[in-house]
């Protein structure tokens, strides 16, 4: 079973994840965390997910800085990460599209984000695919 | 023979010899002083002879003509003597004739009272006495005077007779000796000499010197004669060939000489004009020319311009210049003219005249032009001032124009100033609104986001079907607000201006492969083929978002207006000119013509009679502002319903940058 940790300020995001993955599927543990501090905190606490489904703005701490922390950290460097965002600036896009391993823009359907999420996984499990 | 008695005969022979030589003389000069020497040498060659003949000559009273002859034989000697030097000191040669008269007069007067003795002795004597120093005197001013050395040959001859004749007296009266003999005999002999070399007389003293002298005093003679001759032809030859006419007047105006070129002026032979009056000659002739002609005196060497008579009865002006003639003793003896013509040199002066009338005229004609030009200038002036006061006015306006424009330049800068502030305002404003949208579109869109997820398994979960139809309601309103979120965004944020493009040059087939395969994720089960055809050359520049945006609304478009079923979308493209013309065709529903024209406007429905949740009214409107943005155009054609549509639109390739 892989673990998902979605970090986003909403919490209905987080439990609405929570149900239509883990409920649903029963292959992922969903791991919540309300901010990028508490998304730091869980990694810092040895918590190690599979992915990370990182919403940009939040307060206190964005998904930017908490993307450049975690990518500049060699213990957790390796993790991937979807942005998952409801900006629709071309900046939101571009850094999502192209810093991270994916990104999907709020208000997307569960089963969108499942195909993502898989998409990442093989692409992980196996590089050579596009 | 007494050797005394020699001599006297010696002395009276030399004595005769002076009066001959005198007379030759005379004969050649016509100089009376020779006769005078002549006659004054006479008595003493009678006492020289008579002295001769009676000698021992007998004591006074018995030889009473002896006596007479020793008293009268030097005296008239030394009256030449006196009358020449008085002549010589007083008068200067002008005229010897009356020194002559006087010498002659005296001469008898001399010779009468010796004989008559009618004078006393005393009174004889010493009035012989004071007639020889005041002739020593003259003898001495003339030394002085004249620096003459004839003068002192005069001087010593004199002195000589004077000794000789007073020892001759006291030989005669009774000093009867040898010494008084030989003085006597020497000092004549010495006045003769002397005077003899005064005129160079040789004749007397038979040397060979004084021979050489007179021949020499000869051959002056004819030399000077030669050259006088010479001289003679050289003033005639000049007369008559000068281009001047000479003509010579007696006292009477009687013609006596003219030159060839004065008779030639004239047209007469000279000899014909010969002894005719001047002023038969004279054209124009007057009282008062004749007058002012006549007048020797006042009127030497002044000019006359006057007209002559020719022969041929024609007139002549000429100049006429008179100087009067004299004689050797100043008499005025008639008039030498010299006459020239001067028609040449009139006529030369008459067009000189008409030249200068013609000069003075030009120069009125110039004045005229000076005052012309003054006027002129005058004129220029008013104009210049009148350009300076015009010049003054355009530099007020200038200066006008200068200030209105450092005006302008400030209220230019106020309003750019201004439109600076308000463009940041503005801007600021935009970069608000952005933000807004921004903020908006992540507040909106957060809160679907679980319901997006949680009313589908929600509906899943629901068993009974009245309630399942219901979430159904909502769930579609959901997606529906979901899609009309994010397109009414989508549309503002392209109509943003702060909206930046980011253009890549990319190969438009492997572009559009990505894209498809993601489309064919969302339309699994649907039966949706997707045939791309594009040529895999084609390069267009574009930004890749906004061609995955058109892309995605093109084709879910395409896919919404479709009968469920075997939906066939074809996408091609094809270079025209410098552009890519892509197509994007269904095989749906198909648009109607009226339909055509408004299938891009905003928030425009097919159908607008229903409520379409699947649609928004945008997609089609955002591909169009995309397409603008890439400055190309879109356009759909269609056959008409059920017969499906083509979508159109053109992108730029990189040579069209």
């Amino acid at each position: 079973m892989k673990t998902i940790l979605v970090v986003d300020d909403n919490p209905d995001v987080i439990n609405s994840i929570k149900i239509g993955l883990e409920d649903a599927t029963r292959e992922y543990r969903i791991l919540g965390a309300e901010n990028g501090i508490k998304c730091l905190e869980l990694l810092q606490e040895n918590v190690i997910p599979d992915i990370i489904l990182l919403d940009i703005m939040m307060p206190h701490m964005t998904g930017w800085e908490v993307f450049d922390r975690i990518k500049k950290d060699p213990s957790y460097h390796s993790i991937p990460i979807i942005f998952l965002t409801a900006r629709t600036d071309r900046t939101a896009i571009n850094a999502g599209s192209f810093l991270g391993d994916d990104y999907i823009e709020k208000p997307f359907d569960i089963t969108d984000l499942k195909k993502r999420i898989e998409i990442v996984f093989q692409k992980k499990s196996n590089p050579t695919i596009k | 023979m007494d050797i005394a008695v020699l001599f006297w005969y010696i002395l009276g022979m030399f004595s005769f010899g002076l009066i001959v030589s005198f007379l030759r003389l005379y004969r050649k000069d016509h100089d009376l002083r020779k006769i005078m020497f002549a006659l004054g040498l006479f008595p003493s060659v009678i006492t020289f002879v008579y002295l001769g003949m009676k000698f021992p000559p007998p004591m006074q009273p018995e030889n009473t003509i002896l006596y007479y002859l020793y008293h009268w034989g030097t005296i008239p000697i030394i009256e030449s003597f006196f009358f020449i030097l008085i002549d010589r000191i007083l008068y200067r040669k002008k005229d010897f004739s009356l020194a002559f008269i006087l010498f002659l007069v005296f001469y008898i007067f001399s010779f009468i009272s010796v004989i008559t003795n009618f004078i006393p002795d005393v009174i004889y004597y010493t009035s012989l006495q004071i007639g020889t120093l005041i002739t020593i005197l003259f003898c001495l001013i003339m030394i002085i005077k004249e620096r003459s050395f004839s003068g002192l040959l005069f001087l010593l001859s004199i002195c000589s007779f004077t000794i000789g004749g007073m020892s001759l007296i006291s030989y005669v009266t009774q000093i009867e000796n040898s010494t008084t003999t030989m003085l006597t005999m020497f000092s004549f002999f010495m006045a003769f000499i002397f005077l003899a070399l005064i005129f160079g007389i040789s004749s007397i003293v038979k040397e060979k010197k004084g021979l050489e002298m007179h021949f020499s005093l000869e051959n002056k003679i004819k030399t000077i004669e030669a050259a006088l001759h010479d001289s003679e032809q050289k003033y005639h030859h000049l007369v008559e060939n000068i281009n001047e006419g000479i003509w010579v007047l007696d006292r009477n105006s009687k013609t006596t000489y003219v030159n060839s070129y004065m008779a030639h002026m004239l047209g007469y032979p000279p000899e014909e004009m010969m002894g005719k009056d001047f002023f038969f000659f004279i054209h124009d002739v007057n009282s008062d020319l004749k007058g002012k002609f006549s007048d020797p005196v006042t009127n030497v060497n002044r000019s006359y311009e006057i007209y002559i008579s020719r022969k041929d009865k024609s007139s002549l002006q000429v100049s006429l210049r008179k100087s009067p003639l004299q004689n050797e003793k100043g008499e005025y003896i008639g008039e030498i003219v010299v006459i020239q013509d001067i028609s040449d040199r009139k006529k030369i002066e008459h067009e000189l005249e008409i030249k200068l009338d013609k000069l003075q005229k030009s120069e009125l004609a110039t004045l005229n032009i000076m005052e012309d030009l003054q006027n002129t200038i005058s004129a220029l002036s008013l104009a210049e001032t009148q350009i300076r006061d015009k010049n003054q006015e355009l530099q007020n306006i200038n200066q006008e124009l200068i200030s209105a424009r450092e005006n302008l330049t400030i209220l230019n800068r106020d309003l750019e100033k201004k439109v600076k502030e308000r463009t940041a305002d503005v801007e600021k404003l935009l970069r608000q609104k952005d933000e807004f949208i921004n903020q908006l579109g992540h507040d909106l869109k957060t809160p679907l986001t679980p319901l997006n997820i949680l009313i589908p398994i929600v509906k899943e979960k629901e068993q009974d079907p009245k309630l399942k139809e219901l979430l159904s309601v909502i769930s579609n309103n959901i997606e529906y607000m979901k899609n009309l979120v994010i397109k009414t965004l989508s549309f503002a944020q392209l109509n943003s201006q702060n909206y930046h493009f980011s253009l890549d040059d990319i190969f438009l087939s492997e572009h559009v492969n990505h894209i498809l395969d993601m489309e064919k994720m969302f339309f699994e089960g649907k039966n949706v083929n997707l045939h791309n055809n594009i040529p895999q050359d084609i390069i267009v520049q574009v930004d890749q978002l906004q061609l995955k945006e058109l892309f995605d609304n093109l084709i879910s478009n395409a896919v919404k207006y479709s009968q469920p079923g075997n939906i066939q979308i074809t996408l091609d493209a094809q270079k025209k000119d410098d552009f890519i013309i892509v197509s994007v065709k269904d095989t749906g529903i198909g648009l109607e013509s009226n339909q055509i024209n408004h299938v891009f406007d905003e928030f425009y429905k097919a159908d607008s009679s229903r409520h379409d949740l699947q649609s928004t009214g945008l997609g089609l409107s955002i591909c169009k502002r995309i397409i603008e943005k890439h400055g190309g155009k879109i356009w759909v054609e269609s056959q008409g319903k059920g017969k499906g549509s083509t979508f159109y639109f053109t992108l730029k390739t990189p040579q069209n940058k």
